[in-house]
């Protein structure tokens, strides 16, 4: 029996194409609940970790996920424009969300300018973030802000 | 105590006055960059708790009393994160270019309403009227919830002689706009505040509490969106706040029905981006509309990818008609392509289009978004 998902999609009914998420983020208890709710939803086939964060853009180029989570505050001073601007250039299958905690007009045209596929701010509610990969995944740009 | 030993205590209490001022401002300053940390790592946490809560209610058999305990932790857990929301806002940089320029007053008292709470004296009752038909406004949230805050913490000092305390805050549509009022029963110290803050010489007042200095400044901020402030006072003691602002649909910088706007941009994530500053501009995307409208209703702006010009004369800029479409380029201009009436913006420069639309006719404003 497939797991109930918590919320409905907008994926075609019975369309069951495996994905897979690479979470670019150092709240570990994030990316461990992010895998957990996302293993509810029908095709989820796996979540990768970024170990080091350092190497971000190889562990993209390498596992080739279907949809990126970037957080922007990421430690050790790492870049995240560059990370991104890597990921777009040498995994172009791999679609970006940016997750933020502090969302800015400035940061959403950058960093959507640059190729990544979703906004989301840290400040939604978690329907809208799933909701957020499902959009992307099907080659919609999601912008989604604070209620 | 001796003239001399007066005069160094004397010194001493004015280096110490100073020195506590600096202190003051610099504990402050602590305070707004805890607050907005706090903001951030109380997002960080509760994002995986309620990822945590909707993975446990959907992959659990249904148990009427586990689904009313899922309910409650998930409402506590959304209450914390509308509180962390109130932070973010009132810890914004109302001089940043904010993601959302517009507020829906209904969700925005939602988080703001426990800050207040937490910025009154104990005792004070608050109570909100703000129906959900109330449009969206043209302010940025986080300026609104500065502005807000100001007023509260004003009306909270003015209230100390009150033997019952209270904020009554309303909204209403107004003519063309939304009055967001704050009625409290405190009395102003001085009958010069509400001149004070209508004075803009008081920019230059040492800044005083419940002075209206501050005030001015806010309301400064709020006239930059079209937006005012201003206040009443009441016999024999209470006060009102008015905040008036624009309703999204018919700000002054942008007038609809003046501008229409179409997309043609093929590249997703450039038209989401265009939608969001569209709408930070007041404006609604055009759509081509059937029957007589259509004839009638044409485009005025164009925004289109850089791929949808290869077949454009590339020197010849088109004669000028009213009927003629402004067009607005999103990408880099072809070397061979000569054309001054075109305006071009990078990709990653997507909020320039707010100006580019706002000056069509600048040329100052299009030669910088090119």
């Amino acid at each position: 029996m497939m797991p109930r998902s918590a919320v409905p999609t907008d994926l075609e009914a019975g369309s069951y194409i495996r994905f897979t998420v690479l979470c670019i983020d150092d709240n570990e208890a994030l990316i461990d609940a992010l895998e957990s709710r996302l293993s509810l939803e029908a095709g989820f086939a796996g979540m990768y970790r970024a170990a080091p964060l350092t190497d971000a853009a190889k562990t993209a180029a390498r596992v080739r996920p279907d949809v990126v989570l970037l957080d922007v505050n990421l430690p050790d001073g790492i870049d995240v424009i560059q990370v991104l601007q890597t990921i777009v250039q040498d995994t172009p299958a791999s679609r970006v969300i940016i997750l933020t905690g502090h969302p800015t007009g400035e940061l959403v045209t950058e960093t959507m300018g640059l190729g990544a596929w979703g906004f989301v701010s840290k400040g939604v509610s978690a329907e809208r973030l799933i909701h957020a990969i499902h959009r992307v995944r099907k080659g919609d740009a999601v912008i989604e802000l604070d209620d | 105590m001796s003239a001399r030993e007066l005069r160094g205590s004397s010194n001493r209490s004015e280096i110490t006055s100073s020195a506590l001022a600096h202190l003051e401002q610099h504990r402050l300053a602590l305070l707004g960059s805890i607050t907005a940390g706090m903001a951030h790592h109380l997002r960080n946490a509760l994002m995986p708790a309620l990822l945590r809560i909707d993975a446990l209610a959907a992959s659990t058999q249904p148990h009427a009393t586990l689904n009313a305990d899922l309910f409650h932790v998930r409402e506590s857990l959304t209450a914390l994160q509308s509180l962390a929301t109130g932070l973010s806002l009132l810890t914004a940089d109302p001089r940043e270019l904010v993601a959302r320029d517009t507020t829906h007053l209904v969700s925005w008292w939602h988080d703001m309403e426990p800050l207040i709470h937490a910025a009154t004296t104990a005792g004070t009752r608050i109570r909100a009227e703000i129906a959900q038909t109330i449009p969206l406004v043209w302010v940025a949230p986080g300026l609104l919830a500065q502005v807000t805050m100001a007023l509260v913490v004003n009306a909270n000092a003015w209230m100390r002689a009150s033997p019952s305390p209270r904020i009554h805050v309303t909204a209403r549509q107004h003519l063309d706009g939304v009055c967001l009022t704050l009625r409290h029963a405190g009395e102003m110290p001085s009958h010069g505040v509400p001149h004070n803050t209508s004075d803009p010489l008081r920019f230059e007042s040492p800044i005083e509490v419940s002075s209206g200095t501050r005030l001015t400044l806010l309301r400064e901020l709020l006239r930059e969106h079209d937006g005012d402030l201003t206040m009443d006072e009441f016999s024999p003691s209470g006060g009102a706040f008015s905040i008036r602002l624009r309703v999204r649909h018919e700000t002054r910088r942008i007038d609809p029905s003046e501008v229409r706007v179409r997309l043609a941009l093929s590249n997703p994530r450039h038209a989401a981006v265009a939608r969001m500053v569209l709408s930070q501009s007041g404006l609604t995307e055009w759509t081509a509309l059937e029957g007589e409208d259509r004839r009638s209703e044409a485009p005025q702006v164009i925004v289109c990818d850089a791929g949808m010009l290869a077949s454009i004369d590339r020197t010849t800029p088109l004669p000028h008609h009213t009927s003629t479409p402004r067009l607005i380029v999103v990408g880099a201009p072809p070397p061979d392509l000569t054309r001054r009436d075109i305006t071009w913006i990078a990709p990653t420069q997507l909020g320039l289009l707010s100006e580019a639309l706002r000056a069509p006719h600048d040329d100052a404003a299009v030669r910088r978004a090119n």
